[in-house]
């Protein structure tokens, strides 16, 4: 071991400290990046960000575009000498980020509802003031239920397929399926799948026959239609089935939690209106909240 | 006194980490003191030895705040190492005292060879290159794990503190058997200045 080789390692050294620390820095954010949100007709929500997990904050305050100001309800995490992931909240992480949610309770407000498009003002927990588009978020009350279907079953995975199954009850004439946010729905796939009553076998306690076979199929092999190739109008008869289907897009780096609204009309005459639920849980990858970044990034 | 006896005290007070709260219960700088005192009673017209005992009186200065700052990361529980002004104080005093090290491995070496001892110089002179290589390889992979999952900074970090300490574990045990050494040249040669 000579001199020599001690400089050359003390160069190799710091280096390496510099071109990682010049490279840590490149990947921070300026401030929390909130995702967009397409939320309607929901009384509680979860408002998603990504935030440098060396520098953690929680959010104080929203105002929404309609004025409203709701505080985030964090009853439920930790204490902050607890686990940090408990006390922010923190759903999923990757090298440099955290990305966590704030949960709003519009009935703790006196306001009954909220209208919220667009940008938003959020209050960190240090005081900071970020101004964000944060999507969509209508809080109004959902209309009362016909009770024409009954559900069955619902299931969702992380390969990003959800079904939810209905019986119905009486003979409908289904007019109408329509999502309050086709740009979203757009991005998704999803099929109806009409069945007579004899078509839906199950075991009680047990999942439906179907359920099993259409698991792992490619998307184009599982029964229905596409949504936007329904024939209208649409009968079903009493104790028939309609199913749902959706393959979420895995790219879309969003938060969603809205109804399919279901129009039509009942055998005595009378319009109804149902809903069918599409939502997600966002929980990235590395490489999504990257992808995150770098799509802010460009914007 | 029986200087590498002394060396030897002194860095495995720098190796013991024991603390209550913030505060270390055996703080480093005593034990740059000892191995400063104890170069003093090595032939001082030596020049590693000088550097050495510049360097040791340095760390026992810039390490005092240590005493009181408790140990860095991972107590945050957020990342396998924090990127924080006590993380960095801390590794700074790891290089500096690896240069500490580097004039003591050539002392070593250097009193081992005026006396001829074969084995002793053979095992100082490999352990000097190990010592170094791991101590080099940790250093330069260590702000790698700023920007690694944690999920593989994590087993790395445990492979690379374990391999350092069993370098530093080997370093000790080096100097107890040159104390040992010391202590029978010193039977053999009543004259001799050690």
């Amino acid at each position: 071991m000579n001199k020599k080789i001690l400089m050359i390692a003390l160069v190799v050294i710091v280096v390496s400290w510099g071109a990682n620390l010049w490279y840590y820095q490149s990947k921070q954010l300026d401030e929390a990046l909130f995702l967009k949100h397409y939320y309607a007709e929901v009384d509680t929500f979860e408002i998603y960000y990504l935030m440098n997990k060396q520098d953690p904050k929680k959010v104080q305050s929203i105002e929404f575009s309609d004025g409203t100001v709701m505080y985030p309800d964090y009853k439920n995490t930790g204490f902050p000498q607890d686990n940090p992931r408990m006390t922010f909240n923190v759903l999923s992480e990757s090298t440099h980020y955290w990305m966590a949610s704030a949960q709003f309770d519009t009935k703790e407000v006196t306001r009954e509802s909220i209208d919220h498009q667009g940008e938003a003002i959020i209050t960190m927990d240090d005081g900071e003031m970020i101004v964000a588009d944060i999507g969509t978020i209508i809080t109004e009350e959902p209309p009362e239920r016909s009770g024409v279907f009954k559900q069955d079953m619902s299931s969702g995975g992380s390969d990003g397929r959800s079904t939810q199954s209905y019986t119905v009850k009486e003979r409908i004439k289904i007019e109408d399926i329509s999502s309050p946010f086709p740009e979203l729905t757009d991005e998704m796939l999803i099929k109806i799948h009409h069945t007579a009553s004899n078509g839906n076998r199950t075991t009680k306690g047990h999942l439906p026959d179907w359920y099993e076979k259409e698991r792992d199929l490619e998307w184009e092999k599982v029964a229905g239609v596409n949504l936007p190739a329904i024939d209208y109008p649409l009968i079903v008869e009493q104790g028939d089935h309609i199913r749902q289907t959706i393959q979420h897009n895995k790219d879309a780096l969003n938060a969603y939690w809205f109804p399919l609204k279901v129009t039509g009309t009942m055998e005595n005459g009378k319009d109804f209106v149902e809903r069918f639920l599409v939502y997600n849980h966002p929980s990235f990858t590395s490489d999504q909240m990257d992808e995150l970044v770098e799509r802010v990034g460009d914007e | 006194m029986r200087p590498f006896q002394r060396i030897f005290q002194g860095f495995l007070l720098v190796l013991i980490d024991f603390y209550i709260g913030p505060v270390e219960v055996f703080p480093d700088f005593i034990g740059y003191i000892l191995i400063a005192g104890a170069l003093t009673r090595l032939p001082l017209e030596w020049r590693e030895v000088r550097s050495a005992r510049v360097l040791a009186l340095l760390l026992a200065v810039v390490s005092i705040p240590a005493m009181f700052l408790g140990q860095p990361s991972p107590a945050t529980n957020r990342l396998v190492m924090d990127l924080d002004l006590l993380t960095f104080y801390h590794h700074a005093l790891g290089v500096l005292k690896l240069f500490l090290v580097y004039f003591l491995f050539e002392m070593l070496i250097h009193w081992a060879s005026d006396r001829e001892e074969k084995a002793l110089i053979k095992r100082a002179k490999k352990l000097f290159s190990v010592y170094f290589y791991i101590h080099f390889a940790y250093y330069a992979l260590l702000p790698f794990f700023f920007n690694t999952p944690d999920t593989y900074a994590l087993p790395a970090m445990i492979v690379a503190v374990g391999a350092v300490f069993v370098v530093e574990i080997s370093f000790i045990l080096l100097l107890r058997a040159y104390d040992k050494e010391h202590q029978k040249w010193n039977g053999i040669q009543k004259d001799d200045p050690l």
